[in-house]
């Protein structure tokens, strides 16, 4: 036995020698990441930070392009020119926020609320990982990370009112929490953000691609920041600086802005880009990922089986975002026919095209007798192999007429009427409409109509009656009511940030 | 390194054979009626001289009189005194104790003697496993066993099963692990169920410890069949052949009671138009199964071998043979004994696998999702005339598809969307997944002294899988068709090897009986994926779908990536005994894991358990009815990284997907970064607390055994994403952010019995389960599936895990027809915050039952199977799609007026408060007969003449009846995503069977 014992500990000995042995090896249990950068070799160069500005373009581009839950939906939708579509059971989140009762577990507001987040919180990444770099060029990055940051808190403030105000990247779980700030801090953020971008930033001429933000545009960002909170003296002299810089101006035919041709045009400012080459098929398109192609004008085509569209040039699409009778009827009662006929057509002038409409007994949800054609389904925007798939058409964000309107607003309020009649009358004679000459109320009653008929289903109009206190008479047939003033702060985010609590929602959600 | 761990263990092992292969002694064997007994202790009576036996029952005893008494003893067997009177050499025969017939359960790295175990084990035999229709051995452990639930993804051929011991101990993946023959694996349904010996399953903590990081989910080990050294070669065949057909009792609305319910619901007054199509009539259909398996088995002394081949061909009943599933199977394990303390041998499988697939588990576009959506008022295909609709889309040049007499098949008449006609979407799926797997081990035994054995064992795991599909030309409407021809390859190849190196060392002190466990292991997982994409196709068809042939190179698309893990354990593990009396065990694994993070690098894995058998001690009456009563008790904590992805406390940047258009017709890549990382993430763990009671009466008639165990999951994996605040706007990757609680109790009983030439037996399992979230890191449900836009199921505090969101009725109101809605919030408003738990999947028992007879040549088994207290959320109907069909029940049971007492709304096609709500939640309880079966072994006389050793017939009838109170397709609701438990989405249900059966072995 005493033999025996001896073997046992050489055994265990030996066994344990051999653990140890393997144990010091601990190279053997590394395993590299697969296809990432770490961050201690990146953003060295110009071209790597470049390729994270990209990266925050694709978010944009994403966010207002995510199908079912964009932001383009939600800022169009929740306007009085254009109606859910499809039927009625369809889309029950997108037809919510066109009847105004929206409620906040709405994935497509949720979905928007994170897509302006995640836009910020890369920009917050490049901002603060460029701050302590010694890369000698970082200032340009820093300018364009801030002003598309500071884009993207505009768009929250005026959809959300205060929200958190998150401008540096939380590092462990306690962090997380963040309260709602108030609108003022968030909108002295944005003016800070974009007064350091307006420095850094490039003008129109000397932008590297064409999607690129130009000074110009941080500056009409800016002015326009300045009107949403009434500060009229210094939204005109922003958008002075754009006007009078000549680096931009209206596209000479209406119609002419959302071709294919006119992307990146003389009278974009912000657009974002998306294109009809990667040949989608249904097999492979990303539903769920980031399409390359404009989704949207598939979802907002006229409806197949419905609308018989062909003979104007139009295919089929699913039926989404379907024109008001009321902006069909603004534009007949104000005579505007250059503007009208690259926005809707009417059921009477389809039919007389050679088109037709064939409702099903049961008619057709939220049809009001005419269909869109601003961001149709426009058979020369797409290409195959499926057509459905491929449409490449930009959205344009913030265009000149838009500066030239805005511009015409803060003169009038800022008591510059004349002034004012320039600017608004460059965007009539455009359209090929008479000159305004009324002053006063009167010609802030034109601004009104003219925004209204310039911009349709751009997304403008809900946030301009609401800042402009005529939602409650404007917006009352469609279901609103004063709390829809603000969407209600996605149900998800109360739930899961600490320090906003469900008393913090705001008011009547 | 690998190469010095080995070379240690063996110069060791030779070290110590060297100096005990000079001893005087003398020699013996000791066995029993069917072989050598490893591990009998020999013990000189009055000395403390004493051995156990080796692998092979022999011992070797020094300096032993020749007038010595040798007391052999092991648990399970009557102890004998054997006087030596001189001999050198004695063979010893011990014969079972008629009082605890006991049987041999495997273990982790090891065998132990059932009466002597002291942790929770259940085992499955093979006849149990092999005897039905079953094609993978997932499907054949279901009811067999108490405290495991085993859920059918599906029912189509081929698909997988969810296994859950003892309830669902994780966020993401919590399946067990596999051990096949020591080899570990993530997926059995590869195996023969032919060559099957046993299979255990590792319930409790202290049974799994010893697998460490992976052992959390529980184990199942499954132990292959391998040739005898005694006896006859024998050549076996068994068949199993029949008819598989559909059983399901689900009712939808028929064409008049559509039309009243889409007109009383205000959508259309709609006339008929004579057209009443059943469509689940029309898309189920008799299919064909089969399952043969021929084996050749034997061995001499020195070398046994097992060599065996297997072949299933199992048409759907929803696709035919378009969801066929085909397995060939082979295997060859071999052992053999290469001198006195060495033995070699292997156990190596190889199988390849072709499934047909179709879509499921889909709410938009499943087949049988279709074929449930789908108006009945559209006709198959148009027999006598085409619509005008269908002749303007063919002239217009859309494909409209055409069975296989050239007719058109039928257009959607009423309903819209993706929704198409089911028969004629099985004709376009083209899409195959063909699999080839390899599992096997290689391994040898050193026994360097009595007592000690060392293995060295590498197994290897590699499976090949293709899919590959091609899509067909067809136009139903705008949101579903397809024009153009593509053709898809999805390729991954898993390879993985496991080395291990562990050393057993067995012996006893008089009534001190104890064995060491110590090990190494090493381990390496590599998984390349590559995905082509191609189009057009020069011409539709099988022949033309491959990538060379497709014709425009600007579609073309690849992908590809590749994962890693390692890891490398030590483990031990202590075994005690004192006369089978008292029973104590400990084990300890430390895993070093790819997985873990930097801060976190390796990890412990503690058991401890221990067994009291009262029946062993003196005051027990001898006399008693109870032949065997143990007390048990373990407790251990175990882990699991397979929710891990490793490297995740860094900071990383990827351009994956980001790009962006420059203006010219070229993209600009992009940079994101990537999660926010992590340094604190660490591995699940899972604690857990077993009692248990062992019990056998009336001479081992009667077995019984009662487990209580409380599991507790820590340190739950979760999604970080599904936790943070939106408003942080990057990925958080995943966080330790939960504790899930699994608790139930365990029965299993068994009586066998024999009056005369009747045989009987009985076995019965039950078990309670109670599955709920105690806590979350942020108090802040995850949500979990998203169904028609809005959560379906989360996961949240307090609350079983996924359970079911939706809006809680109270009746019907009976004024205006509509659901009454509870205000859960008590906001005075129906609002979303009203959303609440309307169900969970879990049952909170299951159970199964056997029972077996033969007379003289006749048997007959009858197995069952259920559970009781889950439900199932009805979420294949479309409030999107108002012509859509809907379940029978909403129609009978719908309010018509005041007074109608009715338990369904009135005809409603798209309220949430109807299809969102608990309403559409339904019982899913079910009691399943899983087999009845008759059998006729030929008698030993006819046998001999016809040169046999046995020839029986059988035939079976399989999951043929089910009763449930559960109106869809089958209360077995599975889905492949763990999130999507019990969400009824259209499922495959599972097929009865007809099966013929014939087993012969000469």
């Amino acid at each position: 036995m005493e033999t025996m014992k001896k073997y046992i500990k050489i055994l265990i000995v030996g066994v344990l020698f051999a653990g140890t042995y393997t144990s010091c090896s601990d190279d053997f249990t590394d395993v590299e990441p697969i296809g990432l950068i770490n961050e201690a070799d990146f953003l060295t160069t110009d071209a790597e930070a470049e390729s994270v500005i990209f990266g925050i373009y694709d978010l944009m581009a994403w966010n207002y392009n995510r199908p079912w839950n964009s932001a383009f939906f939600l800022k169009v939708l929740a306007g009085d020119c254009a109606n859910a579509g499809s039927t009625s059971g369809d889309q029950p989140p997108l037809q919510q926020i066109d009847d105004f009762n929206q409620v906040s577990d709405n994935p497509a507001i949720t979905g928007v609320w994170e897509g302006y987040y995640k836009t910020i919180g890369l920009a917050n990444v490049l901002i603060e990982k460029l701050e302590v770099s010694d890369l000698g060029t970082k200032d340009k990055f820093i300018a364009e990370a801030k002003f598309l940051r500071a884009y993207s808190y505009f768009e929250l403030v005026t959809l959300f009112g205060g929200v958190p105000l998150r401008v540096e990247t939380p590092q462990t779980v306690e962090e997380f929490g963040l309260p709602r700030s108030t609108k003022r801090e968030v909108y002295v953020q944005i003016e800070a953000d974009l007064s350091v971008a307006i420095a850094g930033l490039p003008s129109k001429g000397s932008i590297a691609q064409s999607f690129r933000i130009s000074k110009e545009a941080a500056q009409a960002v800016l002015g326009k920041v300045y009107l949403f909170q009434e500060k009229y003296d210094l939204a005109s002299k922003e958008f002075e600086k754009v006007i009078t810089s000549n680096s931009y101006d209206l596209e000479p035919n209406f119609k002419d802005v959302w071709n294919s041709e006119g992307e990146h045009g003389i009278e974009s400012l912000i657009e974002l880009s998306y294109v009809s080459t990667e040949k989608y098929d249904w097999g492979n398109f990303p539903w769920g990922g980031r399409p390359e192609s404009n989704i949207h004008a598939q979802l907002m085509g006229p409806r197949g089986g419905v609308f018989e569209v062909e003979a104007i040039g139009i295919a089929n699409g699913w039926g989404f975002n379907i024109p008001t009778a009321k902006i069909g009827m603004a534009f007949e009662d104000a005579g505007d026919t250059v503007r009208k006929e690259a926005t809707v057509i009417s059921e009477a002038d389809l039919v007389s095209a050679g088109g037709a409409v064939n409702p099903p007994d049961v008619g057709i949800h939220d049809y009001e007798g005419y269909v869109r054609l601003k961001y149709v389904t426009k058979s020369e925007d797409t290409d195959g192999p499926i057509n459905e798939l491929n449409y490449g058409i930009n959205w344009r964000l913030l265009r000149y007429a838009d500066v030239l309107l805005m511009a015409a607003e803060s003169y009038h309020k800022n008591n510059e009427d004349a002034k004012a009649l320039i600017e608004l009358n460059k965007v009539r004679s455009r359209a090929g409409l008479a000159d305004v000459t009324a002053l006063g109320s009167d010609l802030f009653d034109a601004i009104v109509l003219e925004r209204q008929l310039e911009l349709a289903f751009e997304g403008q109009r809900f946030f301009d009656l609401v800042r402009w206190g005529l939602a409650d008479g404007e917006l009352s047939g469609e279901g609103y009511q004063s709390k829809n003033q603000l969407f209600p702060i996605p149900q998800n985010e109360i739930s899961r940030n600490t320090l906003i609590e469900p008393e913090d929602q705001n008011p009547g959600y | 390194m690998k190469i010095q761990v080995l070379k240690s263990v063996f110069i060791l092992g030779i070290l110590l054979l060297g100096t005990f292969a000079h001893a005087q002694s003398i020699s013996g064997t000791v066995s029993d009626a069917s072989g050598p007994l490893p591990g009998a202790s020999v013990l000189v009576i009055g000395t403390n001289n004493g051995v156990v036996t080796d692998f092979d029952g022999k011992f070797i005893l020094e300096e032993v009189n020749t007038d010595a008494v040798l007391q052999v003893s092991y648990v399970g067997f009557a102890t004998q005194e054997v006087a030596v009177n001189g001999r050198s050499s004695i063979a010893i025969v011990l014969i079972e104790d008629a009082n605890s017939l006991d049987e041999v359960v495997v273990v982790g790295y090891g065998t132990k003697k059932k009466s002597l175990v002291t942790g929770a084990i259940s085992s499955i035999k093979s006849e149990d496993i092999q005897n039905n229709a079953s094609t993978r051995v997932e499907q054949a452990m279901q009811g067999k066993v108490a405290g495991i639930s085993v859920l059918s993804n599906s029912g189509s051929p081929g698909a997988g099963a969810k296994i859950r011991i003892r309830g669902t101990g994780s966020n993401g993946n919590a399946d067990p692990i596999y051990i096949v023959d020591g080899m570990k694996t993530y997926s059995i349904d590869n195996i023969a169920s032919g060559d099957i010996a046993s299979v255990e399953v590792l319930k409790d903590a202290a049974s799994s410890a010893i697998y460490g990081t992976e052992g959390a989910n529980g184990v199942v080990i499954i132990t292959t069949k391998s040739g005898n050294n005694y006896g006859k070669p024998v050549i076996s065949y068994n068949s199993l052949f029949g008819v598989q057909s559909e059983r399901s009792s689900m009712k939808l609305m028929n064409e008049s009671q559509y039309r009243t319910y889409l007109e009383e619901a205000g959508v259309q007054t709609i006339a008929s138009n004579g057209v009443n199509t059943n469509w689940l009539n029309e898309v189920f259909e008799d299919a064909w199964m089969e399952k043969h398996h021929l084996s050749f088995a034997g061995g001499t002394e020195k070398s046994t071998y097992l060599l065996s081949g297997s072949y299933t061909n199992q048409d759907g009943i929803v696709g035919g043979s378009r969801a066929n599933f085909k397995r060939y199977t082979v295997r060859l394990n071999s052992k053999h004994k290469i001198n006195k303390w060495l033995e070699v041998g292997n156990n190596l499988s190889y199988s390849n696998t072709e499934r047909g697939l179709i879509g499921e588990d889909d709410e938009y576009r499943g087949i049988l999702n279709n074929a449930l959506l789908m108006d009945p008022m559209t006709p198959v295909t148009y027999t006598d005339g085409v619509p005008s609709k269908v002749s303007d889309l063919v002239n217009d040049g859309k494909t409209i598809l055409k069975d296989k007499h050239g007719n058109y098949y039928g257009l959607p008449a009423y309903v819209t969307g993706e929704i198409a006609n089911p028969l004629s979407m099985l004709t376009v799926q083209k899409n195959k997944l063909k699999t080839d797997k390899i599992l096997g081990s290689f391994f040898a035994n050193v026994s360097p002294v009595k007592g000690l054995l060392i293995t060295t064992r590498l197994g290897i795991d590699v499976n090949y899988s293709l899919r590959h599909s091609w899509n067909p030309i067809y136009y139903v409407s705008s949101e579903r068709q397809n024009s153009l021809t593509t053709v898809e390859d999805d390729i991954t190849k898993n390879s993985s090897w496991l080395w291990e190196n562990f050393a057993t060392y067995k012996n006893s002190y008089e009534k001190h009986n104890y064995t060491f466990l110590l090990g190494l292991s090493a381990e390496k997982y590599q998984s390349p994926n590559f995905s082509l994409f191609s189009g057009p196709m020069a011409k539709e068809g099988d022949n033309y779908a491959y990538h060379d042939f497709t014709q425009d190179d600007a579609l073309d698309r690849v992908g590809g990536t590749f994962v890693e893990r390692k890891k490398r354990s030590s483990f031990g593990r202590f075994s005690y005994d004192f006369d089978g009396r008292y029973l104590l065990e400990g084990t300890l694994r430390y895993d070093v894991s790819s997985a873990f993070s930097e801060k976190n690098k390796g990890a412990y894995f503690p058991s401890l358990s221990a067994g009291w058998v009262v029946s062993k001690e003196n005051f027990w009456n001898e006399e008693s009815a109870v032949d065997y009563f143990k007390f048990r008790a373990s407790w251990g904590q175990v882990g699991s990284d397979q929710n891990l992805l490793g490297n995740e406390a860094l900071q990383f940047f990827t351009s994956e997907g980001i790009k962006v258009p420059d203006g010219q017709g070229g993209f600009l890549p992009g940079y994101e970064a990537a999660n926010i990382p992590n340094e604190d993430l660490t591995w699940e763990t899972s604690e857990q607390l077993d009692l248990g009671i062992d019990l056998r009466a009336f001479d081992g008639k009667l077995r019984f055994s009662t487990d209580y165990y409380d599991k507790k999951t820590k340190d739950l994996i979760v999604s970080g994403n599904s936790l943070i605040p939106l408003s942080v706007g990057r990925g958080y990757g995943n966080i330790n952010g939960g504790t899930v609680s699994n608790k139930g109790w365990e029965f299993e009983l068994g009586y066998n019995d024999k009056v005369g030439e009747f045989n009987y037996g009985i076995n019965l399992n039950l078990s309670t389960l109670k599955n709920e979230v105690t806590s979350l890191a942020v108090d802040a449900p995850i949500d979990g599936v998203d169904v028609r836009g809005f959560t379906t199921t989360r996961f949240e505090q307090g609350q079983p895990i996924w359970y079911f969101r939706g809006y809680k009725t109270d009746g019907i109101d009976d004024a205006t027809g509509k659901p009454i809605i509870v205000d859960v919030d008590g906001s005075g408003d129906i609002t979303p915050n009203d959303i609440t738990n309307i169900g969970s999947p879990h049952p909170d028992l299951f159970y199964g039952g056997q029972f077996n007879m033969s007379y003289k040549s006749f048997d007959f088994n009858l197995n069952f199977q259920g559970t009781q207290g889950s439900e199932i959320y009805m979420l294949w109907t479309r409030t999107d799609r108002a012509y859509s069909n809907k379940p029978a029940f909403l129609y009978d049971g719908r309010w018509t007026g005041p007074g109608s007492n009715a338990s369904f709304p009135m005809a409603d096609v798209e309220s949430d408060d109807l299809y969102r709500s608990d309403l559409m939640v339904g019982d899913g309880s079910y009691m399943r007969i899983k087999q009845i079966q008759f059998g006729y072994s030929l008698p030993e006389n006819i046998l001999a003449k016809m040169r046999l050793d046995k020839l029986r017939f059988s035939i079976s009838i399989e999951d043929y009846f089910t009763f449930t109170k559960y109106e869809g397709l089958d209360p077995e609701a599975g889905s492949t995503n763990n999130m999507s438990q019990g969400i009824d989405r259209g499922v495959y249900p599972i097929p009865g069977k007809i099966i013929f059966g014939l087993s012969l072995s000469l």
